[in-house]
């Protein structure tokens, strides 16, 4: 196995929105009546390379657009009990949809 | 070579029973299926066995009888059913035997199925960012087809609402209420475009069928139907399936569409010439995507077919007769038999007030799932 560093930047490909509470564990973020929210989930197609799986940053569906341009960020999942705070990789869209 | 022909069906209710095991639900079925047949459990000389999830198959000879019976276990996702019926299929088409039964059964707990993935280092990053629900996976897929092909979100509602329908006319059905359009588009959204009442749910249930080789058939049933042809397939490079953190730019079509061409090709028969077809239903949007990649149809084409009702009982091409997984549950060992299940009693004429009119002579099934794999069947009268 080897490390490969891939772009930061993409088009969204297809996308979808989390709308109930995954089972954790595994899920590492909120999950308690009214601490969950739905969260975005795509794959991103990073040009040359592949479609990688990721959390995108929006969650409301007018907001998100198959082809629309997209860069790498992160999002929070908690605080552990060393208190630090635990993020993972997402996507955020370059421009907002016309509706 | 040999024909191959169901002469004997059994299941036990899908759904959930308290207080018996997916085995024994398992158990019953081969009763019944041996009933139907008119044969003894120890005139059966071969075993394919499938569960995911409630013990080794082969230990239930301990409820039916330690005959000595070659009994094999079949373990294979979502194609365990059909994988167990490929085998009985050439067991008894290879000559090797003369009367032998598939069986499938299973008992899960409620909730979505979630598949984990652990890296080298045993952290699960990608169950632990949220990602890892096959629900998503299904979610995408039909958003992604959607918006290329025109598909509505009423049409996915029109797949629900038959579901639950033909669930009702099905005593063995574990969702037997009627549901509106409106009611299930107004669901809780589970995963965008993808409402509560639009996704089938891990359930319990058991099927077993007796096969023999066909110059036998009458032996055994007055109206035997035949096995044309069983198929399974894997996933190739560039498909796009379920739980898979990156995918390859090049696209490739799925299993589906190579399990069915296979069939078809297998068969000597078309898409045009099948009556019945019970197509895997995971969710509403799977039913509509499968009509199109098992030849049923072009793609987009649906929407003016769950328009118009081809694929209601008594339409052009009626589709998950039984009410599919939706109103049955996906117990996953017995869901591809279940499927073959409900193909025999509708070749038979014996599906009671869900019975497809005019006499169908041609039945498909399809069963889709995890890790991308299908499976496909064609029975004829």
């Amino acid at each position: 196995m080897e490390s490969v560093h891939l772009g930061t930047q993409g088009t969204l490909w297809a996308w979808t929105i989390q709308g109930f509470a995954p089972k954790s564990p595994p899920y590492l973020g909120p999950v308690a009546d009214g601490q969950f929210e739905p969260y975005g989930v795509g794959y991103v197609v990073l040009p040359g390379e592949l479609k990688v799986e990721a959390r995108l940053t929006i969650a409301d569906p007018k907001e998100l657009q198959e082809g629309m341009a997209m860069r790498l960020t992160t999002v929070p999942l908690q605080t552990d009990e060393a208190g630090d705070r635990v993020v993972t990789f997402a996507f955020e869209p370059m421009e907002t949809v016309n509706a | 070579m040999r024909d191959v022909a169901i002469v004997g069906i059994g299941m036990h209710p899908f759904g959930r029973t308290e207080g018996r095991s997916g085995m024994e639900q398992g158990a019953v079925a081969v009763r019944q299926a041996c009933a139907d047949a008119g044969v003894r459990w120890q005139d059966i000389e071969f075993a394919y066995g499938g569960s995911r999830a409630s013990g080794d198959p082969d230990r239930m000879v301990s409820m039916l009888g330690l005959t000595g019976l070659q009994f094999i276990n079949v373990s294979n996702g979502c194609a365990t059913g059909g994988s167990a019926l490929f085998s009985a299929y050439n067991t008894i088409k290879s000559g090797a035997f003369d009367l032998g039964i598939a069986i499938g059964f299973d008992k899960h707990a409620r909730g979505a199925f979630t598949p984990r993935l652990q890296t080298s280092s045993g952290a699960d990053w990608y169950g632990g960012s949220g990602l890892a629900l096959t629900t998503q996976f299904f979610g995408m897929k039909i958003n992604h087809y959607m918006s290329q092909y025109g598909i509505s979100d009423r049409s996915l509602a029109r797949v629900a609402a038959k579901a639950f329908r033909n669930g009702a006319l099905n005593p063995m059905a574990w969702r037997r209420k009627p549901l509106s359009e409106d009611e299930i588009l107004q669901s809780q959204m589970l995963s965008y475009p993808l409402t509560q009442y639009m996704f089938c749910s891990p359930g319990e249930g058991g099927v077993a069928l007796v096969l023999c080789r066909g110059d036998q058939a009458h032996k055994y049933s007055d109206k035997p139907i035949f096995l044309r042809t069983s198929v399974v397939r894997s996933r190739r490079f560039g498909s796009f399936e379920v739980t898979a953190p990156s995918l390859a730019l090049e696209h490739n079509d799925g299993p589906t569409i190579d399990a069915s061409r296979a069939a078809f090709e297998l068969a000597g028969i078309g898409p045009e010439d099948v009556d019945i077809a019970q197509l895997q239903d995971t969710e509403s949007g799977a039913e509509i995507m499968h009509m199109a990649e098992n030849g049923f149809c072009e793609h987009g084409e649906q929407e003016h077919m769950l328009a118009r009702g081809d694929t209601e009982i008594g339409g052009r091409l009626p589709v998950n007769t039984d009410g599919g997984c939706l109103a049955n549950g996906e117990p996953i060992g017995a869901s591809g038999l279940r499927q073959v299940y409900e193909n025999v009693l509708q070749l038979r004429g014996a599906a009671g007030p869900r019975q497809v009119p005019d006499d169908p002579q041609v039945a498909y099934t399809h069963v889709y799932g995890a890790p991308g794999i299908s499976g496909v069947t064609i029975l004829t009268t």
